[in-house]
């Protein structure tokens, strides 16, 4: 059934982690009869068990939903989910993009935290319709008018009309649904211009290719048209359409203003990039719609398996995963300590995580992960400027003539009180400052260049602790800057380890030095001999802890009633060391080689 | 050593709770043992027990039992007793009057084990437990005056509080008793006992190796030899009972929470008393492969300090042990962890210590 654009709302729902987006959106799908009592299962828009597990959206989601308001008329609300992670702001600034308007949803027990208010900002970037949702009413320690206050507060929107709702038992639901209808604008577009869909998510299926999830801005789009993706020309013809109810329901034409999905035989999801716009060939948009960006890796790391047999079953994986991961990169890479594997790139740290879960869990592949590293620019005295994801292959310093490292300007959001602290790890974070800009009485944006290494080298962690959670932050890339940047090498027993090689910021050396040799000496089990830890720059021991050697591991008692759980014992004590890489004569644990990220400044 | 069987049988009481016991216990009650009894006697029916080398009742405290009921006991276990049985009794000091000696030596207890722990008594008392260094010498000559002579005393090292000069007296006072044997037990903190409760922290494995090394060190001077990791004998006193479970041989395990080794099974019975005393005896049971019963063997053998047979082995087991596991053996004995010698198979006499790393390399 078609319904006029006057009877759409596209709609986006914003809430930290835990604050009840997907059991929101469980209920509206519910009281919109989308889907049945029988077929509810919690949290249906978190399809991965990843995402149900951890709370967490990673993939987005998009769902249509009818709804007979109290006017009587019929509505047609489409619910773009986002992901909620510093990784993926692009994703969700897209997504927000095809979206009117936003439900904000704020505990009542907990208030308003940092990474919401991330999203408020690209929310309010995009002239989304806010409407404020204060959640779990029904717990005894919901706070309703604090929480109130704290919106109006630190994000300037009224709230003497904020609903009060318990999306658990589904409390005044059904009135953010006439908000929905009252509040949020109707989408706006021309039918007949040239056509303009906006990307904002895509996944692969194997029958139909990538299907790319669109919000038709300007035009129509038909089954049959050529279509183009303007941001690389490439021309495919529209095989399907339809929109998720949420189960995919075929159409043959989606208008301006509504949300679906589109397949064209397309092969390769890196060609189907969120931002992007899709136009017709034969009338095509003059221009795309604007916010585009290519989006790549930011951090690197090598990908190890534990059991050096499953390389060809981690490269299956990889592929599986890269087929529904246009961020994820990969390609094969040699360590002399861990043998094959490949080197991976990330968007961030988050993301990093996730493609390790999911490879555990699902593929059942115990991996050795190396410490994160960005690219570096490595700039040769013979004029040659060579790219390095590697600090292991660093060349030969005598040959090196300058060392350039990424800088990303960092929008660090947050509550006037925490400007100094902010400003101070700014500084410790080896940051420049750009600029202090006034939201209002309360909010402020810092502005800073900051080195990608520092990043994610516990910056956003830290950014946390000196805010108590209120600072929120953004970055893009912004360039190469030299420094002054040495390669520190990490020796077990005298040995250069190639996979803990890190680059390192010459008057940070000997700090982090020694902070990565005391980490290691805590993670790597005591050894039969006594092992030498230490980290060198350029041949020279900067830093040095000696892994005791063992001692004592023994059950010192074994009898009648002990022996059954003694080999219970070595069973899980082995099954421990399958996460372990022997590298010469020692045993490293995976954790050794995060130890570089790891360290904490605070317990020296 | 293979062909024999042994009968533990388990006395859950106590007349108090020490703060490191992780073994099933409860504070003794005259009518609950008294009808626990009974239903030992009942189990040990159900199971054909016959031909046992040896017999060890163990705890619990199996010396709390008031003489009526200690004489039931001994009368239920009369019927397994037969000429040249090994049968040890475990008893703690303040509860093992010489009326109780007596009647065990008229039931042809031959052996009993003490637990003593320590002769400080601030350490003592920390354990909460309530006997004193002149108490253990009065315990001792009793024993010697009813020819009990096979005495073992328990000590443990590595507890809170204990200094070393604390653990030096402990040796010393140790061998300076008229026993055959000592076992001695690094304290492990497990989280249902008090010290668990109390958060009590285990030493550091440098502390304890060193204690540890001491001890040894002292006892060996003093001609107990040390046969086992943490057992310690005169020539010709190792605990046969105890050997036999090193051995990887057969055993019956009767009363709560004992586990036996019957054919090839392992079995595990019940914690609780209630269904204990409904009959209810075995919680769990496993079923042991060939490969399953060789990892026993092995696990269990190396804890010995001869170590184990490998001729013997390989019969057993049909297989050629040195083949078996030869890259291993090599990995182990080039780091002088494991030995081969005069046809017996044994770690190496300074890392009996680290035992358990050897095996998880050795076994796996």
């Amino acid at each position: 059934m078609k319904y006029d654009k006057e009877h759409i709302r596209n709609f986006s729902i914003i809430a930290h982690i835990d604050h009840g987006k997907s059991t929101l959106a469980d209920r509206i799908l519910e009281l919109t009869n989308t889907v049945s009592k029988r077929e509810m299962k919690d949290q249906l828009l978190d399809s991965m068990d990843l995402e149900r597990e951890r709370g967490i959206t990673i993939k987005l989601n998009a769902v249509s939903l009818n709804y007979r308001a109290q006017n009587g008329e019929d509505y047609l609300f489409n619910l773009i989910d986002t992901p909620g992670h510093v990784d993926f702001t692009y994703e969700v600034s897209r997504s927000l993009a095809a979206c009117e308007g936003a439900l904000l949803v704020v505990d009542a027990t907990q208030g308003v935290e940092a990474q919401t208010l991330a999203n408020v900002y690209l929310a309010i970037d995009n002239d989304l319709e806010i409407i404020p949702v204060i959640n779990k009413v029904d717990l005894p320690s919901a706070d309703v008018e604090r929480t109130k206050e704290e919106i109006e507060k630190t994000i300037g929107l009224p709230c003497d009309e904020a609903i009060g709702v318990s999306a658990k038992t589904g409390l005044n639901v059904e009135k953010i649904l006439e908000e929905i209808v009252n509040k949020i604008p109707c989408p706006q577009g021309d039918e007949n211009a040239p056509l303009k869909a906006l990307i904002f998510d895509s996944f692969y299926d194997s029958y139909r290719g990538v299907v790319a999830q669109v919000r038709i801005k300007e035009g129509t789009l038909r089954v049959g048209d050529q279509i183009v993706l303007m941001s690389n020309g490439l021309s495919y013809q529209v095989t399907e359409l339809g929109i998720r109810n949420p189960k995919e329901v075929k159409e043959d034409v989606l208008y301006a203003g509504e949300v679906g999905w589109v397949a064209a035989q397309i092969k390769d999801i890196t060609e189907v990039r969120p931002g992007d716009t899709i136009t017709l060939k034969n009338n095509p948009s003059k221009e795309p719609l604007p916010g585009y960006r290519k989006l790549n890796p930011m951090v690197y790391c090598g990908l190890y398996p534990c059991d050096s047999k499953k390389y060809q079953d981690l490269k299956e994986a990889l592929e599986k995963l890269s087929l529904n991961d246009a961020s994820l990169h990969f390609e094969p890479e040699t360590s002399q300590a861990l043998g094959f594997g490949f080197r991976c790139g990330f968007l961030g740290l988050l993301h990093m995580d996730v493609v390790q879960e999911r490879l555990e869990r699902e593929y059942n592949i115990d991996l050795i992960l190396t410490a994160p590293s960005v690219i570096y620019h490595i700039y040769l005295h013979d004029g040659t400027m060579i790219e390095l994801d590697n600090p292991a292959k660093m060349p030969d310093l005598t040959l090196v003539k300058e060392i350039q490292e990424p800088f990303v300007e960092a929008k660090i959001m947050t509550p006037k009180e925490f400007v100094g602290p902010i400003m101070q790890l700014a500084q410790e974070k080896r940051g420049n400052y750009v600029d202090l800009v006034y939201f209002d009485d309360s909010r402020m944006e810092l502005i800073y260049e900051l080195p990608l290494s520092e990043i994610i080298y516990n910056f956003f962690d830290k950014l946390k602790s000196y805010s108590r959670g209120y600072a929120s932050f953004d970055y893009s890339l912004s360039g190469y800057l030299p420094n002054k940047l040495v390669k520190m090498d990490i020796l077990l027993n005298g040995e250069p380890i190639d996979a803990l090689s890190s680059i390192v910021f010459k008057d940070f050396a000997y700090k982090r030095g020694q902070q990565i040799v005391t980490k290691l000496k805590d993670v790597i089990p005591r050894q039969q001999f006594e092992v030498p830890v230490q980290a060198a720059i350029g041949g020279k021991i900067i830093a040095r802890t000696d892994i005791k050697a063992m001692r004592k591991d023994v059950l010192a008692k074994c009898y009648g009633g002990d022996i059954s759980r003694k080999k219970k014992l070595l069973d899980k004590q082995k099954e421990g060391k399958k996460r372990m890489k022997s590298i010469g004569t020692v045993e490293v644990p995976q954790e050794a080689f995060m130890a570089i990220l790891s360290v904490d400044e605070e317990n020296e | 050593m293979k062909k024999n069987k042994g009968l533990y049988v388990h006395i859950p009481f106590c007349s108090h709770i020490c703060a490191y016991c992780d073994f099933c216990k409860m504070i003794y009650n005259e009518s609950l043992c008294n009808n626990y009894l009974k239903e030992l006697e009942k189990e040990l029916a159900s199971l054909n027990i016959k031909d046992i080398a040896s017999i060890y009742v163990g705890g619990g405290t199996p010396s709390s039992l008031s003489l009526q009921n200690l004489h039931l006991l001994l009368d239920i276990l009369s019927k397994y007793v037969r000429q040249g049985i090994h049968y040890t009794f475990e008893a703690n000091v303040e509860s093992l009057s010489e009326d109780k000696i007596a009647l065990l030596h008229r039931y042809g207890v031959n052996r009993v084990s003490l637990g003593v722990q320590s002769f400080s008594d601030d350490l003592l008392k920390d354990m909460n437990r309530f006997h004193n260094e002149n108490d253990v010498k009065i315990a001792i000559d009793l024993l010697h005056k009813h020819h009990i002579d096979d005495i073992n005393i328990d000590l443990i090292y590595g507890l809170p509080n204990q200094s070393f000069s604390l653990l030096k007296n402990d040796v010393e006072k140790a061998l300076s008793l008229d026993v055959t044997h000592i076992s001695t037990y690094a304290l492990m903190v497990n989280p249902n006992t008090l010290y668990g409760i109390k958060k009590v922290k285990e030493k550091d494995d440098d502390v304890l190796r060193e204690e540890y090394d001491y001890i040894c060190e002292k006892l060996e001077e003093k001609g107990f030899k040390r046969y086992e990791v943490s057992n310690f004998a005169k020539e010709g006193f190792c605990s046969f009972h105890n050997k036999l479970y090193w051995s990887n041989c057969q055993y019956y395990g009767c009363g709560l929470g004992a586990s036996s080794y019957i054919g090839d099974v392992r079995y595990d019975n019940t914690k609780s008393l209630n269904k204990y005393l409904k009959g209810e005896y075995v919680a769990s049971q496993e079923l042991l492969s060939r490969e399953d019963k060789l990892f026993y063997e092995l696990m269990l053998g190396l804890r010995m300090s001869e170590g184990i047979c490998i001729k013997e082995l390989n019969e057993e087991y049909d297989i050629d042990f040195e083949t078996k596991y030869k890259e291993k053996i090599a990995k182990l004995v080039s780091d002088n962890l494991l030995q081969i010698e005069k046809g017996y198979v044994k770690v190496t006499k300074s890392n009996l210590y680290i035992l358990d790393y050897i095996e998880r390399i050795l076994l796996y």
